[in-house]
């Protein structure tokens, strides 16, 4: 089957292509953006650069008809896409215009029987699915990081095409967010605390743990909802982030699958806790049974 | 100008349990996603700084009569429900095209909104389906909107930048998580809520013909946790633990 990847990201391009080679040939789209065509085609990729000025990548409208147009015009029956925002807005809009089935947020392509099996998760993450998309055109988008997105590189060609549409919507600014806020979802080492903890000077020593070890402090939902112990962008889990750490230790966590599914990622958990039958001992590497906040000081100390 | 809110019931998440692997849905109370809740206070603040009306449309299960008071405490003026548990069957399209037929029929709407995602499946695809299927421009992840005549100006938070973009009206909103503090009804609201109007229709009653299945769910599982379960006896073992994987200074 051949494959139509668009993202307007390199990197997140690059992903889509390791993909698409499980699948078949791949054309990929650029829609006003030489730098990225010519990157892409650097990786031995057929580009075809849609080119006017006049519209915006930004325009969701506009942008789906692109794809859907190119996608039909290169006979590509899979549409794959990042699972970013911008890609997910149109995963559903392009799915609409070419009567396909469309599945978001897929974080694993594997081929049974000629047929592309995708997964995601279900329920707030408390369940993965295995789906298939029964349509002729599919329309999939990946989550970022599902595929390494190795570097590769090669003679590709780039087809020029201009294309005629009315803009439907128009940017009047683009503001890029500061860099220095913290973010659990990418942190190496998560160093968390649930209800178990019971001191709010611990915060500063999970803190202060997190930092001798290179990572960040987080925590479960009720600790920054109810206690407002940390800012809210801290909340591991269905309400919060989806962390992939190498490693965890996780403080006064009972492991609800509220909690538990964004944490499931990651390498290695240890978890304290003064029940040895909490959940979150099922899902831990090492556990220890002991009381949160005593282990919390003498880890920092240890650490000293 | 008059709000549609789409609002998608879903079980509790908080409450879903798991036997055997397998997600318990029957039995689970049902709810509304918290986004869905941001959506709806989005379109009632709109509504009390310019007048109109707030719409609430939703397709779910026959509960789903009871269940729209939340909603209509929270600031729906009325809804148009398609109440009917043959719905449980129904696919991402199939539900998009039946909040689609139904938005045609709303006087005035001029903006529709929606969460950028539900609070079970997140697939986030039913607001751009009905943007696609009515033929109206869209944005997604919006965070702040601005009603300018017959244009909006409006906000979308990407990951890496915050776009403001202007777009004509009818339109289509899809609204990010959090970017409003949803109200907390008065009792007076919840007790007004079972009140007000509500248009209640069932598959049959629209005449609409679900498409052939689009999307095939091979299995939906716990996932296996293989994790080591090995016991640990003091703060030392921590240590050791980091020190073996390189993340203790030296």
């Amino acid at each position: 089957m051949k494959t139509l990847i668009y993202s307007d990201r390199v990197d997140f391009t690059r992903e889509l292509l390791e993909a698409a080679a499980l699948i078949g040939e791949a054309v990929v789209v650029v829609v006003n953006n030489e730098s990225n065509a010519q990157q892409i085609a650097g990786m031995g990729s057929e580009v075809i650069h849609y080119r006017n000025e006049d519209v915006a990548i930004a325009d969701t409208l506009v942008m789906a008809k692109v794809i859907t147009e190119a996608a039909k015009q290169s006979e590509a029956e899979v549409i794959l896409l990042g699972s970013d925002r911008r890609g997910k807005e149109l995963a559903g809009r392009v799915s609409a215009m070419l009567g396909a089935g469309c599945l978001t947020d897929v974080n694993g392509i594997s081929i049974e029987d000629g047929e592309i099996i995708c997964q995601r998760n279900a329920f707030g993450g408390a369940t993965v699915a295995k789906q298939t998309i029964l349509t002729q055109y599919k329309v999939i988008a990946i989550a970022a990081k599902t595929f390494i997105g190795n570097f590769i590189s090669g003679q590709g060609t780039i087809k020029e095409l201009q294309f005629s549409a009315v803009p439907s919507v128009k940017v009047l600014s683009c503001t890029e967010k500061p860099k220095d806020t913290v973010d659990i979802g990418s942190a190496d080492v998560i160093i968390a605390i649930g209800q178990g903890v019971e001191d709010q000077n611990r915060v500063a020593d999970v803190e202060a743990i997190a930092a001798a070890l290179g990572g960040v402090a987080a925590c479960s939902k009720p600790v920054a909802t109810d206690r407002k112990w940390f800012s809210e962008d801290r909340i591991i889990g269905l309400s919060g982030a989806s962390c992939k750490p190498s490693l965890a230790i996780l403080f006064g966590i009972s492991g609800q699958v509220q909690f538990s599914v964004g944490i499931r990622d990651a390498k290695k958990v240890i978890t304290i806790n003064t029940d040895d039958q909490a959940d979150m001992v099922r899902m831990s590497d090492y556990f220890l049974v002991a009381d949160a906040d005593e282990t919390i000081q003498a880890l920092k100390t240890a650490l000293r | 100008m008059n709000y549609v809110v789409a609002m998608k019931q879903i079980p509790d998440l908080q409450q879903l349990r798991i036997k055997n692997k397998k997600p318990v849905v029957e039995g689970t109370p049902v709810t509304f996603g918290a986004i869905d809740k941001n959506a709806l206070e989005a379109a009632v603040q709109l509504k009390e700084a310019n007048g109109g009306e707030v719409i609430v449309v939703s397709v779910g299960n026959e509960e789903l009569e009871d269940s729209i008071k939340e909603a209509m405490a929270g600031g729906g003026d009325r809804a148009i429900l398609v109440a009917d548990d043959d719905t449980a069957e129904l696919q991402s399209f199939d539900n998009a095209a039946i909040i689609a037929e139904l938005i045609k029929n709303i006087d005035d709407a001029q903006l529709i909104f929606f969460a950028e995602g539900s609070g079970d499946n997140y697939s986030g695809q039913v607001g751009s389906i009905v943007a696609s299927l009515l033929g109206y421009p869209q944005v997604g992840f919006v965070t702040e909107v601005e009603v300018q005549g017959d244009k909006a100006k409006v906000t979308r938070a990407l990951e890496s930048a915050d776009e403001v973009v202007e777009i004509a009206l009818p339109a289509v909103l899809i609204v990010a998580a959090g970017l409003n503090t949803p109200r907390i009804p008065a009792v007076t609201a919840v007790l007004k809520a079972g009140k007000k109007p509500k248009e209640v229709k069932t598959l049959d009653e629209l005449d609409y013909r679900p498409q052939a299945a689009k999307i095939k769910t091979i299995e939906n599982l716990a996932p296996d946790t293989d994790r080591k379960q090995q016991p640990i006896k003091s703060v030392d073992d921590i240590v050791a633990i980091l020190r073996e994987d390189g993340l203790l200074r030296r």
